[in-house]
């Protein structure tokens, strides 16, 4: 393994204790990130719903993540007596550590990551589906029928918004030249939402559906499956899912950052401030997206993947090829306007033929 | 389809984000404290053992059994006497003769009784038993029957107590009582027996008893039962003389008794007040039963109204039927739940075929060819006066006549008193006398018993009785202790899993047909076996039984509350949520529909002003839009 680093980027000294420091940070970053994501979305979540949210423990709330750390810690662990004790026992691990496995190739800053694979973007969307796999283990050892209908859905829903997603990272690689992510970021001297607005838009539709966030938790309507897959863990269990879940947007944050909005790339502040003010601001748009949009059908969440988002994303990645490869030195400015008309024309013209039952469901 | 769901969306992404910018509203209610979530994790339900006594009260009333609860078998006396003995004018100590009832012995029952009371029998007979009106066990069920427990006692006595009570030695002083009525005869028997008095008893009428005698029928309280107490009272040395009027009680303190006690009772029966009353055939319900009592011929017709709700109305009314009337009906002017006679009577007077004419009142009598025209009015209940009782209001219109031979008037009665007695009147001609020492403004001269209190019952004579011996005793330079001990000093017997469950045993009644023409008593007393699970039934409120065992099944309680409310001895109480829900059942200001206001302009939180004024100050009233 030691050859696919090179020896520069090694930073503390030798491989080894590059691993550790970079783990160590990795594992901090993630879990503390994750504490301040809780409480930043229910604050932001309650401004938006006009009141005031966690506003008790310590100041302005912060300690709250805190306290249900230690309140759900504390809780008693409960497993279904018929149900499927091993795999119920290790669903939480195998779905959290994907989680934590993509973080490995997302750079802070330049050089400032864990490794820089050269197919880091491939990586990752390999990596990601994987979580579902913890997810689907849970809904089944649980032995209850909507744990399984939520995990099926899981499964359902990653598999068909999983190739719109990586049709438009596709877009992103093409234009970048290269499947590493640093070099994706190095590559943006224009943030790449600007030159793929339409990438962006079916990106981060998709990886709200892939991380099981409204309007796209249907994994967990609690209206109709109760919680979902997690509906028999309690305590530390059930807090790994959570964790996995909070880490997952995390991550998605992260990765949109990395791919369309220039990464740690910014004027003035520190690399690694950019890059935190960034996936802080993805979050909080996923958050506003949460407070507004309600939770989709089954049908709806099927029939806007495949009858539109694939559609468009290799509408655009058709364009984005014909551009990358009849004309590479467009100018910027032509691009990001026949980017926007391009979008937004596909958007107005494809909603015409969506149609949800054949047009024999009134929507 | 786009115009359909990218509008929606982009309009709810545009409010979401103006709201962003808003300020929050926080609405603090005024019962919520500050402390973090008291009300999911704080005692919801909490005991406190100083205050538990054991009595399973809480156990019983819960709807889902959740209390589980085990005492030990032994009690101790506790400091607070029981609530009977408590509200019994003479606090006759009911929860230590029950106790004695139950381990068999109706001797020491009856000499438990008898340290307080010279009429035990007229008392297991007739009492009004406001004892069994503060009854615990009433919270739980039903009252224990102490007045049935007395009459047990009374009836299955072997005299005991004689034995062992003293007769104090002579003091040389006489002591004048006019009138041999509950509350005269009970002075009088203290004041010769253990204070050692000369006592005489002027009696007007020709038996002594006063309104024992005269104001409540035979069928109620047999004339030997009331006989025997009063010789029981002659045998202390109490001399009475009777068809003896007094007409100024100053005449006594002239012949040489040094104090009078004037319990004359309250023998007039207050009018009607309407036009035509002064017809022949118009009765007095007092003079009525006088004159049955004293063997007289009372003309009746065959169709007589009763006037009035109280226990005398009842007594007329059941006599009325004894003397062959055919008709009986009583008129009252407010509804059943109002009436003050005791329901077991109101039951009675409708088991015997009495009826009862509700909401209505008399407003005048006419006179036609030997028949009475009664015309009534319909009434209808207004607001509650000052006795808690609603107020009956006459509906316009609503006039109708009852046809009748004869109309007993059974309002109310007060004291008759002759004009030379010469003492200061109040409300309702009762004279007015110092109220802890029962002395009237002459020197020597004492009242008591219904002269003061207007028409009452009898335990309340026999508690001025007592009252009025103290201090007539102290008056004449005695100590004024009365009270003696005539039982033995109490073993307190042991009680497994707490009183007996279940409801009193039934009292049985003569039959029906034995009922209407004669004046046997209709009541019967209880067995040896009804009267014993009676007594088990007891909570034993002055005892205290240490708890061994206090256990709340919070999974099936449903925090109801009815322990809480039901306990006599403040040992549960709710927690916060209780509390809170209990606010809002009382103050309905809290409902958050109506706090929030609807009208954005308005800069208060509030939409009903005048409620934001009964607020506590710590309520945070943030405005809505700023």
């Amino acid at each position: 393994m030691p050859e696919l680093i090179p020896q520069e980027a090694l930073w503390p000294g030798n491989f080894w204790l590059h691993l550790l420091v970079f783990t160590v940070i990795i594992i901090t970053f993630i879990l503390l990130t994750v504490m301040f994501f809780i409480w930043f979305e229910r604050r932001l979540l309650g401004r938006i719903q006009v009141r005031l949210g966690p506003n008790r423990a310590g100041p302005f709330g912060l300690l709250q993540p805190l306290a249900d750390v230690i309140k759900v810690l504390t809780k008693e662990d409960i497993v279904p007596a018929r149900g499927d004790k091993p795999v119920f026992w290790l669903a939480p691990i195998v779905a959290f550590v994907p989680v934590l496995m993509m973080f490995a190739v997302i750079p802070f800053q330049d050089g400032a990551l864990l490794v820089d694979l050269n197919i880091g973007i491939l990586y990752i969307v390999a990596v990601s589906s994987m979580a579902s796999i913890g997810i689907f283990m849970a809904g089944w050892s649980s032995n209850n029928k909507y744990s399984l209908i939520g995990a099926m859905r899981d499964v359902a829903q990653l598999v068909s918004y999983e190739i719109p997603l990586a049709l438009s990272i596709l877009g992103v690689v093409l234009i970048a030249g290269s499947l590493s992510l640093t070099e994706i970021v190095e590559a943006q001297t224009v943030p790449f939402i600007l030159l793929q607005p339409l990438g962006f838009l079916i990106f981060f539709i998709g990886s709200l559906a892939e991380m099981n966030r409204t309007p796209f938790d249907l994994v967990e309507a609690d209206s109709e499956i109760v919680a979902g897959y997690n509906i028999e863990y309690s305590g530390m269990k059930w807090a790994t899912f959570f964790l996995m879940e909070y880490a997952e947007a995390l991550t998605i944050s992260a990765i949109i950052t990395t791919l369309f909005l220039g990464g740690w790339r910014g004027p003035l502040l520190p690399p690694f401030l950019w890059f935190i003010i960034k996936v802080v601001t993805v979050f909080s748009v996923i958050v506003w997206v949460r407070a507004t949009i309600p939770r989709l059908r089954i049908d709806q969440v099927m029939a806007f993947t495949w009858k539109f988002l694939l559609p468009l994303a290799l509408i655009n990645l058709l364009i984005t090829s014909l551009q990358v490869v009849f004309w590479p030195e467009a100018p910027v400015w032509l691009i990001v306007f026949a980017g926007l008309f391009i979008m937004i024309a596909l958007i107005l013209i494809w909603s015409k033929f969506f149609k949800l039952g054949g047009d024999r469901i009134d929507v | 389809m786009f115009k359909h769901y990218g509008n929606g969306i982009v309009k709810g992404m545009a409010l979401t984000l103006k709201h962003l910018f808003r300020q929050p509203i926080t609405t603090q209610y005024p019962e919520e404290r500050l402390t973090v979530s008291r009300r999911i994790r704080g005692n919801v339900l909490a005991w406190s053992q100083d205050n538990c006594i054991g009595c399973y009260t809480c156990a019983r009333n819960c709807p889902h059994g959740c209390i589980e609860i085990e005492t030990s078998e032994k009690g101790e006396k506790g400091l607070i006497p029981a609530p009977c003995t408590q509200d019994c004018p003479s606090h006759v100590d009911a929860a230590r003769y029950i106790r004695c009832l139950a381990q068999g012995k109706p001797d020491e029952a009856l000499a438990v009784i008898r340290e307080k009371i010279p009429f035990p029998s007229v008392c297991g007979y007739i009492c009004a038993h406001p004892c069994e009106s503060s009854c615990n066990r009433g919270l739980i069920d039903e009252p224990i029957a102490i007045r049935m427990l007395k009459r047990f006692a009374v009836d299955n006595n072997t005299g005991i107590w004689k034995q062992r009570s003293k007769t104090a030695p002579a003091s040389g002083k006489q002591v004048a009582i006019i009138g041999a009525g509950p509350a005269g005869l009970t002075a009088a028997y203290y004041l010769a027996k253990l204070c050692g008095h000369a006592v005489t008893v002027f009696e007007a009428l020709p038996q002594p008893g006063g309104m024992m005698r005269f104001g409540i029928p035979e069928y109620r309280l047999p004339d030997k039962i009331l006989s025997d107490n009063i010789s029981e009272i002659e045998n202390a040395g109490v001399k009475i003389k009777t068809d003896t009027r007094i007409d100024r009680p100053e005449s006594l303190l002239e012949e040489g008794f040094s104090a009078v006690f004037i319990a004359i009772g309250a023998h007039q029966a207050i009018e009607l007040g309407i036009e035509g009353e002064d017809n022949p055939k118009i009765l007095g319900s007092i003079d009525f039963l006088r004159e049955v009592k004293l063997g007289k011929k009372v003309g009746l017709g065959n169709r007589v109204a009763v006037i009035g709700g109280g226990n005398s109305a009842m007594d007329s009314a059941r006599t009325a039927l004894r003397l062959g009337v055919k008709e009986v009906t009583i008129i009252y002017r407010r509804t059943r739940a109002e009436m003050p006679a005791s329901p077991e009577e109101i039951e009675d007077s409708l088991d015997e075929g009495i009826k009862i004419l509700f909401l209505a009142a008399p407003t005048r009598v006419t006179s036609h060819n030997n028949e009475l025209k009664l015309e009534c009015v319909r009434m209808k209940l207004g607001k509650e006066d000052a006795s808690g009782r609603r107020r009956p209001e006459p509906i316009e219109g609503s006039e109708f006549v009852v046809e009748l031979d004869n109309i007993i008037s059974a309002i109310s009665q007060r004291p008759r008193l002759p004009d030379p007695f010469g003492l200061a009147t109040g409300r309702g001609n009762t004279i007015q006398v110092d109220p802890d020492t029962l002395a009237t403004a002459k020197e020597g001269i004492f009242a008591g018993g219904d002269a003061v209190l207007g028409p009452a019952t009898v335990i309340l004579a026999i508690a001025a009785g007592r009252q009025a011996a103290i201090s007539i005793d102290k008056y004449l330079g005695g100590s004024g202790i009365i009270d003696e001990t005539l039982a033995l000093p109490e073993e307190i017997i042991d009680r497994e899993g707490g009183p007996r469950e279940g409801w009193r045993p039934e009292t049985s009644a003569i039959p029906h047909q034995q009922r209407l023409n004669s004046f046997n008593g209709v009541e019967l007393g209880w067995d040896k076996d009804s009267a014993l699970s009676e007594t088990e039934r007891c909570l034993r409120c002055d005892l205290v039984y240490g708890v061994e065992k206090y256990q709340l099944n919070g999974g099936a309680c449903i925090y109801c509350g009815l322990c809480v409310e039901a306990c006599p001895f403040d040992a549960l109480f709710m927690g916060y949520s209780y509390e809170r829900a209990t606010y809002r059942l009382s103050e309905q200001i809290l409902s958050k529909e109506e706090l929030l206001t609807p009208d954005r302009r308005k800069p208060s939180g509030y939409a009903r002003p005048e409620v934001e004024k009964t607020l506590p100050k710590q309520t945070l009233l943030i405005d809505r839009d700023l």
